[in-house]
Protein backbone atom coordinates (compact mmCIF):
# COMPACT_ATOMS: atom_id res chain seq x y z
CA UNK A 1 0.00 0.00 0.00
CA UNK A 2 2.02 3.04 -1.29
CA UNK A 3 -0.16 5.93 0.14
CA UNK A 4 -0.33 4.78 3.53
CA UNK A 5 0.74 6.05 6.75
CA UNK A 6 1.54 4.48 10.32
CA UNK A 7 -1.76 5.49 11.50
CA UNK A 8 -3.47 3.49 8.59
CA UNK A 9 -2.81 -0.01 10.53
CA UNK A 10 -5.36 1.26 13.15
CA UNK A 11 -8.07 2.54 10.63
CA UNK A 12 -7.97 -0.28 9.15
CA UNK A 13 -8.15 -2.51 12.03
CA UNK A 14 -10.86 -0.58 13.26
CA UNK A 15 -12.60 -0.85 10.15
CA UNK A 16 -12.65 -4.96 10.53
CA UNK A 17 -13.02 -5.04 14.00
CA UNK A 18 -16.76 -5.66 14.09
CA UNK A 19 -16.51 -9.09 12.29
CA UNK A 20 -13.26 -10.14 14.58
CA UNK A 21 -13.70 -13.47 16.68
CA UNK A 22 -10.19 -14.34 17.40
CA UNK A 23 -7.10 -12.98 17.60
CA UNK A 24 -4.06 -15.00 16.40
CA UNK A 25 -0.60 -14.77 16.98
CA UNK A 26 1.98 -12.14 16.51
CA UNK A 27 4.26 -12.07 13.50
CA UNK A 28 7.30 -10.07 11.90
CA UNK A 29 8.74 -10.28 8.64
CA UNK A 30 12.52 -9.13 7.10
CA UNK A 31 12.58 -8.30 3.67
CA UNK A 32 16.14 -8.01 2.02
CA UNK A 33 17.14 -7.81 -1.51
CA UNK A 34 20.82 -8.27 -2.73
CA UNK A 35 22.25 -7.08 -6.01
CA UNK A 36 24.92 -9.09 -7.55
CA UNK A 37 27.89 -7.56 -8.49
CA UNK A 38 28.87 -10.80 -10.71
CA UNK A 39 29.33 -10.13 -14.28
CA UNK A 40 29.45 -12.32 -17.41
CA UNK A 41 32.64 -12.57 -18.67
CA UNK A 42 32.40 -11.20 -22.69
CA UNK A 43 32.60 -13.58 -24.76
CA UNK A 44 34.78 -11.15 -27.59
CA UNK A 45 34.39 -13.38 -30.41
CA UNK A 46 30.50 -12.99 -31.59
CA UNK A 47 29.19 -10.06 -29.61
CA UNK A 48 27.28 -7.24 -31.79
CA UNK A 49 25.97 -4.46 -30.09
CA UNK A 50 22.79 -4.79 -29.64
CA UNK A 51 23.47 -8.14 -28.31
CA UNK A 52 25.23 -6.74 -25.96
CA UNK A 53 22.43 -4.50 -24.78
CA UNK A 54 20.10 -7.46 -24.52
CA UNK A 55 22.68 -9.09 -22.38
CA UNK A 56 22.64 -6.03 -19.88
CA UNK A 57 19.17 -5.63 -19.75
CA UNK A 58 19.08 -9.82 -18.89
CA UNK A 59 21.43 -9.06 -16.34
CA UNK A 60 19.41 -6.19 -14.78
CA UNK A 61 16.26 -8.20 -14.70
CA UNK A 62 18.05 -11.16 -13.40
CA UNK A 63 20.62 -10.07 -10.75
CA UNK A 64 18.57 -9.61 -7.83
CA UNK A 65 18.40 -12.11 -4.97
CA UNK A 66 15.23 -11.35 -2.34
CA UNK A 67 15.36 -12.77 1.15
CA UNK A 68 12.44 -12.89 3.19
CA UNK A 69 13.24 -13.63 6.87
CA UNK A 70 10.13 -15.18 9.57
CA UNK A 71 11.57 -14.99 12.72
CA UNK A 72 8.78 -16.92 13.84
CA UNK A 73 9.09 -19.95 12.24
CA UNK A 74 12.80 -20.09 12.02
CA UNK A 75 12.54 -19.82 8.56
CA UNK A 76 13.97 -17.81 5.42
CA UNK A 77 13.00 -18.10 1.99
CA UNK A 78 15.42 -17.11 -0.81
CA UNK A 79 14.14 -16.33 -4.39
CA UNK A 80 15.92 -15.24 -7.11
CA UNK A 81 14.54 -15.69 -11.12
CA UNK A 82 11.42 -17.34 -9.60
CA UNK A 83 13.41 -20.28 -8.00
CA UNK A 84 12.98 -20.48 -4.56
CA UNK A 85 14.88 -22.06 -1.77
CA UNK A 86 13.00 -22.61 2.18
CA UNK A 87 16.29 -22.82 4.51
CA UNK A 88 16.17 -23.12 8.30
CA UNK A 89 18.11 -22.00 11.90
CA UNK A 90 16.44 -24.72 13.78
CA UNK A 91 17.46 -28.95 13.68
CA UNK A 92 13.45 -28.98 15.44
CA UNK A 93 11.64 -27.29 12.80
CA UNK A 94 9.96 -30.24 11.35
CA UNK A 95 9.07 -31.74 14.58
CA UNK A 96 5.55 -30.00 14.41
CA UNK A 97 5.34 -31.96 11.01
CA UNK A 98 3.63 -34.72 10.84
CA UNK A 99 4.72 -35.62 7.20
CA UNK A 100 7.15 -38.79 7.74
CA UNK A 101 8.19 -37.96 4.16
CA UNK A 102 9.42 -34.65 4.84
CA UNK A 103 10.33 -34.68 8.60
CA UNK A 104 14.25 -35.28 8.17
CA UNK A 105 16.13 -32.78 9.33
CA UNK A 106 17.55 -34.73 12.45
CA UNK A 107 19.11 -36.76 9.10
CA UNK A 108 21.35 -34.47 7.81
CA UNK A 109 22.81 -34.83 11.45
CA UNK A 110 22.66 -38.85 11.89
CA UNK A 111 23.90 -39.10 8.60
CA UNK A 112 26.91 -36.30 9.71
CA UNK A 113 26.05 -33.87 6.91
CA UNK A 114 25.51 -31.31 9.06
CA UNK A 115 27.91 -29.47 11.80
CA UNK A 116 25.32 -28.95 14.32
CA UNK A 117 24.24 -25.23 14.83
CA UNK A 118 22.93 -23.87 11.55
CA UNK A 119 22.58 -19.93 11.04
CA UNK A 120 20.41 -18.06 8.69
CA UNK A 121 21.58 -17.58 5.36
CA UNK A 122 21.42 -14.24 5.07
CA UNK A 123 24.58 -14.66 7.34
CA UNK A 124 26.04 -16.71 4.79
CA UNK A 125 25.48 -14.40 1.95
CA UNK A 126 26.02 -10.85 4.03
CA UNK A 127 29.21 -12.65 5.16
CA UNK A 128 31.16 -15.57 3.09
CA UNK A 129 29.12 -14.03 0.38
CA UNK A 130 29.30 -10.62 0.28
CA UNK A 131 31.68 -10.61 -2.26
CA UNK A 132 28.99 -11.42 -4.84
CA UNK A 133 26.37 -9.98 -3.08
CA UNK A 134 25.42 -6.41 -2.28
CA UNK A 135 22.38 -5.48 0.58
CA UNK A 136 20.32 -3.09 -0.83
CA UNK A 137 17.57 -2.90 1.00
CA UNK A 138 16.47 -3.80 4.04
CA UNK A 139 12.71 -3.87 5.20
CA UNK A 140 11.26 -4.56 8.47
CA UNK A 141 7.94 -5.34 9.95
CA UNK A 142 8.28 -5.80 13.66
CA UNK A 143 4.81 -6.35 16.25
CA UNK A 144 2.59 -7.66 12.74
CA UNK A 145 -0.92 -8.90 14.41
CA UNK A 146 -3.25 -11.70 12.91
CA UNK A 147 -6.94 -12.11 13.50
CA UNK A 148 -9.49 -14.01 12.13
CA UNK A 149 -13.26 -12.76 10.90
CA UNK A 150 -16.06 -14.23 10.66
CA UNK A 151 -15.79 -15.15 7.36
CA UNK A 152 -13.03 -17.30 7.90
CA UNK A 153 -10.61 -15.28 6.58
CA UNK A 154 -7.41 -15.48 8.35
CA UNK A 155 -5.90 -11.26 8.05
CA UNK A 156 -2.05 -10.49 9.20
CA UNK A 157 -1.26 -6.92 9.11
CA UNK A 158 1.78 -5.27 9.67
CA UNK A 159 3.45 -1.78 8.99
CA UNK A 160 6.64 -1.82 7.22
CA UNK A 161 9.80 0.41 7.99
CA UNK A 162 12.97 0.89 6.06
CA UNK A 163 15.58 2.44 6.97
CA UNK A 164 14.40 5.81 5.68
CA UNK A 165 11.03 5.45 7.36
CA UNK A 166 7.75 4.21 6.92
CA UNK A 167 7.09 2.15 4.15
CA UNK A 168 3.59 0.96 4.03
CA UNK A 169 0.74 -1.55 5.15
CA UNK A 170 1.35 -4.95 4.69
CA UNK A 171 -1.87 -6.80 4.56
CA UNK A 172 -1.89 -10.32 3.82
CA UNK A 173 -5.28 -12.71 3.55
CA UNK A 174 -5.41 -16.11 3.56
CA UNK A 175 -8.21 -18.73 4.37
CA UNK A 176 -7.96 -19.55 7.97
CA UNK A 177 -7.36 -23.39 8.62
CA UNK A 178 -10.47 -25.68 9.15
CA UNK A 179 -10.48 -26.10 12.84
CA UNK A 180 -10.81 -22.01 13.50
CA UNK A 181 -12.91 -21.75 10.36
CA UNK A 182 -16.58 -21.15 11.31
CA UNK A 183 -17.32 -20.81 7.79
CA UNK A 184 -19.03 -23.93 6.14
CA UNK A 185 -18.03 -24.09 2.43
CA UNK A 186 -21.43 -24.35 0.94
CA UNK A 187 -19.84 -22.68 -2.37
CA UNK A 188 -16.54 -23.25 -3.93
CA UNK A 189 -14.04 -21.75 -1.44
CA UNK A 190 -11.95 -20.00 -4.05
CA UNK A 191 -14.94 -17.69 -5.20
CA UNK A 192 -16.07 -17.27 -1.59
CA UNK A 193 -12.08 -16.19 -0.82
CA UNK A 194 -12.74 -14.01 -3.87
CA UNK A 195 -15.84 -12.34 -2.14
CA UNK A 196 -13.66 -12.00 1.04
CA UNK A 197 -10.68 -10.08 -0.48
CA UNK A 198 -13.61 -7.95 -2.17
CA UNK A 199 -14.70 -7.53 1.05
CA UNK A 200 -11.59 -6.28 2.76
CA UNK A 201 -10.64 -3.95 -0.40
CA UNK A 202 -13.84 -2.23 -0.02
CA UNK A 203 -13.02 -1.86 3.13
CA UNK A 204 -9.45 -0.22 2.27
CA UNK A 205 -11.99 2.20 0.09
CA UNK A 206 -13.83 3.45 2.91
CA UNK A 207 -11.06 4.44 4.82
CA UNK A 208 -9.59 6.18 1.70
CA UNK A 209 -6.83 3.75 0.57
CA UNK A 210 -7.06 3.91 -3.41
CA UNK A 211 -3.41 2.84 -4.48
CA UNK A 212 -2.12 -0.26 -3.37
CA UNK A 213 -0.70 -3.84 -4.96
CA UNK A 214 -2.06 -6.86 -4.73
CA UNK A 215 -0.27 -10.48 -5.87
CA UNK A 216 -1.89 -13.87 -5.67
CA UNK A 217 1.03 -15.45 -7.58
CA UNK A 218 2.82 -18.68 -7.18
CA UNK A 219 6.34 -20.11 -8.17
CA UNK A 220 5.07 -23.09 -9.57
CA UNK A 221 2.23 -22.01 -11.82
CA UNK A 222 0.48 -25.47 -11.80
CA UNK A 223 0.72 -26.82 -7.96
CA UNK A 224 -1.41 -24.35 -6.27
CA UNK A 225 -5.06 -25.42 -5.05
CA UNK A 226 -7.25 -23.25 -3.77
CA UNK A 227 -7.80 -24.91 -0.59
CA UNK A 228 -4.09 -25.44 -0.10
CA UNK A 229 -4.05 -28.69 2.00
CA UNK A 230 -2.33 -30.68 0.58
CA UNK A 231 0.56 -28.66 -0.58
CA UNK A 232 3.77 -28.78 1.06
CA UNK A 233 4.26 -26.13 4.14
CA UNK A 234 7.69 -24.89 2.81
CA UNK A 235 6.17 -24.85 -0.77
CA UNK A 236 3.32 -22.51 0.46
CA UNK A 237 5.83 -20.18 2.54
CA UNK A 238 7.80 -20.23 -0.88
CA UNK A 239 4.72 -19.23 -2.71
CA UNK A 240 3.79 -16.32 -0.13
CA UNK A 241 7.53 -15.46 -0.05
CA UNK A 242 6.88 -14.37 -3.58
CA UNK A 243 3.60 -12.89 -3.32
CA UNK A 244 5.69 -10.43 -0.74
CA UNK A 245 8.29 -9.76 -3.57
CA UNK A 246 6.29 -9.02 -5.85
CA UNK A 247 4.41 -6.82 -3.72
CA UNK A 248 7.41 -5.15 -1.80
CA UNK A 249 9.78 -4.44 -4.54
CA UNK B 1 30.10 -19.94 12.89
CA UNK B 2 30.66 -23.18 14.48
CA UNK B 3 34.52 -24.34 15.35
CA UNK B 4 34.92 -28.21 14.59
CA UNK B 5 37.94 -29.17 16.75
CA UNK B 6 39.04 -32.53 14.81
CA UNK B 7 41.89 -35.09 14.95
CA UNK B 8 42.76 -38.01 12.38
CA UNK B 9 44.00 -41.12 11.38
CA UNK B 10 43.08 -43.75 9.19
CA UNK B 11 43.70 -47.48 9.35
CA UNK B 12 43.78 -51.14 6.52
CA UNK B 13 40.58 -52.61 5.77
CA UNK B 14 42.12 -55.73 7.60
CA UNK B 15 42.07 -53.64 10.96
CA UNK B 16 38.37 -52.87 10.83
CA UNK B 17 36.37 -55.33 12.94
CA UNK B 18 39.19 -55.09 15.60
CA UNK B 19 38.87 -51.26 15.82
CA UNK B 20 35.33 -51.82 16.29
CA UNK B 21 35.76 -54.43 18.66
CA UNK B 22 38.32 -51.99 20.82
CA UNK B 23 36.25 -49.09 20.47
CA UNK B 24 32.86 -50.44 21.66
CA UNK B 25 34.91 -52.46 24.91
CA UNK B 26 36.64 -48.51 25.58
CA UNK B 27 34.06 -46.60 25.18
CA UNK B 28 30.84 -48.60 25.84
CA UNK B 29 29.10 -47.40 22.89
CA UNK B 30 27.51 -49.24 19.64
CA UNK B 31 28.73 -48.34 16.22
CA UNK B 32 26.82 -46.64 14.12
CA UNK B 33 26.72 -46.93 10.49
CA UNK B 34 26.03 -43.64 8.84
CA UNK B 35 26.17 -42.37 5.09
CA UNK B 36 26.13 -39.03 3.22
CA UNK B 37 26.21 -37.51 -0.22
CA UNK B 38 28.44 -34.44 -0.54
CA UNK B 39 28.31 -31.89 -3.06
CA UNK B 40 31.05 -29.41 -3.76
CA UNK B 41 29.78 -26.73 -5.51
CA UNK B 42 32.40 -23.83 -6.98
CA UNK B 43 32.08 -19.80 -8.59
CA UNK B 44 31.10 -20.55 -11.98
CA UNK B 45 34.24 -19.40 -14.36
CA UNK B 46 31.87 -18.05 -16.43
CA UNK B 47 30.98 -14.93 -14.55
CA UNK B 48 33.74 -12.24 -13.35
CA UNK B 49 33.74 -12.32 -9.66
CA UNK B 50 35.67 -10.28 -7.35
CA UNK B 51 37.71 -11.09 -4.25
CA UNK B 52 36.30 -7.55 -2.78
CA UNK B 53 33.53 -6.63 -1.08
CA UNK B 54 31.52 -2.89 -1.16
CA UNK B 55 33.74 -2.19 2.02
CA UNK B 56 36.76 -3.56 0.19
CA UNK B 57 37.52 -6.08 2.48
CA UNK B 58 38.71 -9.15 0.75
CA UNK B 59 36.84 -12.16 0.28
CA UNK B 60 38.33 -15.01 -0.75
CA UNK B 61 36.43 -17.29 -3.34
CA UNK B 62 35.34 -20.69 -1.68
CA UNK B 63 33.75 -23.72 -2.21
CA UNK B 64 30.18 -24.24 -0.90
CA UNK B 65 29.80 -27.97 0.25
CA UNK B 66 26.17 -29.38 0.03
CA UNK B 67 25.78 -32.43 1.69
CA UNK B 68 22.94 -34.48 2.95
CA UNK B 69 21.81 -38.32 4.35
CA UNK B 70 21.90 -40.81 1.89
CA UNK B 71 20.01 -44.03 2.27
CA UNK B 72 21.97 -47.18 2.14
CA UNK B 73 18.92 -49.21 0.50
CA UNK B 74 19.60 -47.46 -2.72
CA UNK B 75 22.72 -49.72 -2.48
CA UNK B 76 21.79 -52.53 -5.21
CA UNK B 77 20.80 -56.02 -3.89
CA UNK B 78 21.19 -54.68 -0.62
CA UNK B 79 17.70 -56.62 0.36
CA UNK B 80 18.98 -59.18 1.53
CA UNK B 81 21.87 -58.01 3.91
CA UNK B 82 20.88 -56.36 7.24
CA UNK B 83 22.22 -52.51 7.22
CA UNK B 84 24.20 -52.39 10.07
CA UNK B 85 28.26 -51.76 11.04
CA UNK B 86 28.99 -55.47 8.99
CA UNK B 87 27.69 -53.79 5.84
CA UNK B 88 30.68 -51.97 4.94
CA UNK B 89 33.67 -54.85 4.44
CA UNK B 90 30.89 -56.45 2.40
CA UNK B 91 30.49 -53.48 -0.08
CA UNK B 92 32.34 -53.88 -2.88
CA UNK B 93 35.00 -51.31 -2.24
CA UNK B 94 37.09 -49.99 -5.09
CA UNK B 95 34.06 -49.42 -7.31
CA UNK B 96 31.25 -46.52 -6.28
CA UNK B 97 28.56 -48.54 -4.68
CA UNK B 98 25.63 -46.68 -5.77
CA UNK B 99 24.19 -46.17 -9.30
CA UNK B 100 25.42 -42.63 -9.93
CA UNK B 101 22.74 -41.35 -12.18
CA UNK B 102 21.09 -42.02 -8.56
CA UNK B 103 23.29 -39.32 -7.58
CA UNK B 104 22.18 -36.93 -10.34
CA UNK B 105 18.59 -37.48 -9.95
CA UNK B 106 18.64 -36.37 -6.29
CA UNK B 107 20.78 -33.00 -7.33
CA UNK B 108 18.13 -32.46 -10.06
CA UNK B 109 15.50 -33.23 -7.97
CA UNK B 110 14.20 -35.81 -9.73
CA UNK B 111 13.59 -38.93 -7.69
CA UNK B 112 10.46 -39.66 -8.12
CA UNK B 113 11.31 -40.42 -11.94
CA UNK B 114 12.03 -44.45 -12.51
CA UNK B 115 15.50 -45.25 -12.85
CA UNK B 116 16.59 -47.50 -15.25
CA UNK B 117 17.88 -50.28 -13.28
CA UNK B 118 15.93 -52.80 -11.69
CA UNK B 119 17.71 -52.73 -8.57
CA UNK B 120 16.66 -49.28 -7.76
CA UNK B 121 13.09 -48.87 -9.48
CA UNK B 122 11.05 -50.18 -6.41
CA UNK B 123 12.67 -48.36 -3.58
CA UNK B 124 10.91 -46.39 -1.32
CA UNK B 125 13.66 -44.98 0.60
CA UNK B 126 13.38 -42.57 -2.88
CA UNK B 127 10.14 -40.79 -1.52
CA UNK B 128 11.47 -40.47 1.74
CA UNK B 129 14.27 -38.98 0.79
CA UNK B 130 13.51 -35.02 1.01
CA UNK B 131 14.97 -32.15 -0.73
CA UNK B 132 16.87 -31.05 2.67
CA UNK B 133 20.42 -30.17 2.59
CA UNK B 134 23.02 -29.00 4.76
CA UNK B 135 24.23 -25.95 3.01
CA UNK B 136 27.74 -24.76 4.74
CA UNK B 137 30.84 -22.43 3.86
CA UNK B 138 34.14 -23.86 5.41
CA UNK B 139 37.44 -21.55 6.21
CA UNK B 140 41.18 -22.86 6.40
CA UNK B 141 41.65 -24.19 9.61
CA UNK B 142 43.56 -22.10 12.05
CA UNK B 143 47.35 -21.74 11.58
CA UNK B 144 49.51 -22.14 14.09
CA UNK B 145 52.80 -25.19 15.19
CA UNK B 146 51.76 -24.90 18.83
CA UNK B 147 47.91 -26.54 17.91
CA UNK B 148 47.42 -29.38 19.51
CA UNK B 149 43.92 -29.93 17.36
CA UNK B 150 42.48 -28.71 13.97
CA UNK B 151 40.27 -26.15 14.84
CA UNK B 152 38.40 -24.76 11.24
CA UNK B 153 35.41 -22.48 11.08
CA UNK B 154 31.93 -23.92 9.24
CA UNK B 155 29.37 -21.68 8.48
CA UNK B 156 26.22 -23.62 7.48
CA UNK B 157 22.41 -23.21 6.81
CA UNK B 158 19.80 -26.01 6.30
CA UNK B 159 18.19 -26.05 3.11
CA UNK B 160 14.66 -27.35 3.86
CA UNK B 161 13.29 -27.64 0.50
CA UNK B 162 13.42 -25.62 -3.34
CA UNK B 163 10.56 -23.79 -5.06
CA UNK B 164 9.60 -23.12 -8.45
CA UNK B 165 9.54 -24.54 -11.81
CA UNK B 166 11.33 -28.02 -11.84
CA UNK B 167 13.33 -26.25 -8.97
CA UNK B 168 15.89 -28.23 -7.46
CA UNK B 169 19.64 -27.52 -5.78
CA UNK B 170 21.19 -27.15 -8.94
CA UNK B 171 19.26 -24.93 -10.91
CA UNK B 172 19.65 -22.64 -7.46
CA UNK B 173 23.02 -22.70 -7.01
CA UNK B 174 23.44 -21.93 -10.29
CA UNK B 175 21.24 -18.44 -9.82
CA UNK B 176 24.13 -18.65 -6.93
CA UNK B 177 26.43 -18.44 -9.79
CA UNK B 178 28.02 -21.60 -8.74
CA UNK B 179 28.50 -24.84 -10.45
CA UNK B 180 29.00 -28.23 -9.78
CA UNK B 181 32.79 -29.16 -8.74
CA UNK B 182 32.69 -32.74 -7.52
CA UNK B 183 30.93 -34.97 -5.55
CA UNK B 184 32.03 -38.28 -3.06
CA UNK B 185 29.70 -40.10 -1.31
CA UNK B 186 30.75 -41.50 2.65
CA UNK B 187 29.87 -44.61 4.34
CA UNK B 188 31.04 -45.37 7.79
CA UNK B 189 30.29 -45.86 11.20
CA UNK B 190 29.99 -43.44 13.90
CA UNK B 191 30.94 -43.74 17.98
CA UNK B 192 28.90 -41.14 19.87
CA UNK B 193 31.35 -40.86 22.88
CA UNK B 194 31.18 -39.26 26.45
CA UNK B 195 31.23 -34.97 26.01
CA UNK B 196 30.21 -34.60 22.39
CA UNK B 197 32.34 -36.39 20.87
CA UNK B 198 32.39 -38.46 17.86
CA UNK B 199 34.42 -40.83 16.11
CA UNK B 200 33.80 -41.24 12.56
CA UNK B 201 35.37 -44.39 10.73
CA UNK B 202 34.90 -44.44 6.66
CA UNK B 203 35.07 -44.54 3.29
CA UNK B 204 35.22 -42.47 0.47
CA UNK B 205 34.27 -43.02 -3.27
CA UNK B 206 34.45 -40.01 -5.92
CA UNK B 207 31.29 -40.11 -8.00
CA UNK B 208 32.37 -39.18 -11.08
CA UNK B 209 35.91 -41.95 -11.35
CA UNK B 210 33.46 -43.90 -9.63
CA UNK B 211 36.25 -44.85 -7.69
CA UNK B 212 37.30 -45.40 -3.34
CA UNK B 213 39.54 -43.11 -2.84
CA UNK B 214 40.41 -44.46 0.54
CA UNK B 215 41.22 -47.87 -1.00
CA UNK B 216 42.56 -50.57 1.47
CA UNK B 217 41.64 -48.20 4.24
CA UNK B 218 39.53 -46.27 6.21
CA UNK B 219 40.22 -42.77 7.66
CA UNK B 220 39.48 -41.98 10.85
CA UNK B 221 38.09 -38.50 12.12
CA UNK B 222 37.48 -37.77 16.25
CA UNK B 223 35.73 -34.53 16.52
CA UNK B 224 33.53 -31.91 18.16
CA UNK B 225 31.72 -28.97 16.91
CA UNK B 226 31.52 -25.59 19.27
CA UNK B 227 28.68 -23.24 18.48
CA UNK B 228 30.49 -19.87 18.98
CA UNK B 229 33.89 -19.12 17.80
CA UNK B 230 34.19 -16.78 21.03
CA UNK B 231 33.51 -19.61 23.94
CA UNK B 232 36.73 -20.14 24.41
CA UNK B 233 35.71 -22.46 27.57
CA UNK B 234 33.90 -24.61 25.42
CA UNK B 235 36.82 -24.74 22.93
CA UNK B 236 39.25 -25.90 25.49
CA UNK B 237 36.78 -28.35 27.01
CA UNK B 238 36.43 -29.66 23.62
CA UNK B 239 40.29 -29.59 22.89
CA UNK B 240 41.09 -31.64 25.93
CA UNK B 241 38.70 -33.89 25.48
CA UNK B 242 40.07 -34.83 21.65
CA UNK B 243 43.51 -34.59 23.75
CA UNK B 244 42.31 -37.41 26.30
CA UNK B 245 41.08 -39.44 23.74
CA UNK B 246 44.25 -39.00 21.39
CA UNK B 247 46.23 -40.80 24.87
CA UNK B 248 43.67 -43.04 25.26
CA UNK B 249 44.25 -44.62 21.55
CA UNK B 250 47.90 -43.54 21.88
CA UNK B 251 49.83 -47.02 20.76
CA UNK B 252 46.69 -48.38 18.99
CA UNK B 253 45.88 -45.72 16.54
CA UNK B 254 47.44 -42.08 16.48
CA UNK B 255 45.48 -39.06 16.32
CA UNK B 256 46.79 -36.60 14.69
CA UNK B 257 46.28 -32.91 13.07
CA UNK B 258 46.17 -33.13 9.45
CA UNK B 259 47.72 -30.72 7.53
CA UNK B 260 45.44 -27.64 6.86
CA UNK B 261 46.24 -26.97 3.13
CA UNK B 262 44.09 -30.44 2.30
CA UNK B 263 41.04 -29.01 3.88
CA UNK B 264 41.17 -25.86 2.30
CA UNK B 265 38.44 -25.38 0.33
CA UNK B 266 39.17 -21.98 -1.77
CA UNK B 267 39.20 -21.79 -5.37
CA UNK B 268 43.29 -21.28 -6.22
Amino acid sequence: MDKATPATLTEFKDAVSSSIISIESNWALEFRTYRSQVKKKVNNNNNSSTNKEEEQNESDRNNVLYSLAFPQRKKNVLIKNKIAIVTTTSLDVDNENTNPNTNSVRRLIDSCSSAWYPETIDNIISNKLSNMWIQRQLIKGDAGESFITQDGLLIKCCNLFSSFGFKGLLIELKEAPPANNAHTATIDDNSHFTICVKTILDILKTIGIKTYKMSNDTLNEDAMSPTGSNIDENIELCNLAYQYVNVLD
Amino acid sequence: MVQQLSLFSAIDDGSYNLFLATMTTSFGTAPIIYSNLSTIWKPDPNYEISTVNVKNQLVEQTRIKVSKELPLEVIPNIDDKIIDYNLIPQLNTDNLPVDHTFIDKIIDNQLDTPINNNNLVEHKSFNTTSNNWAFSISDIPAAGSTRKVSMQTITESIILNTSGKDSCLRKFMNELYYILDYQYITIGVKFHLKHNIILELYKIWDVKSRKQITKNGYLIKAYTNVNKSTDLDQINRGEQQLLNLQRDLQGYVDLKIPDRKSMDSRMQ
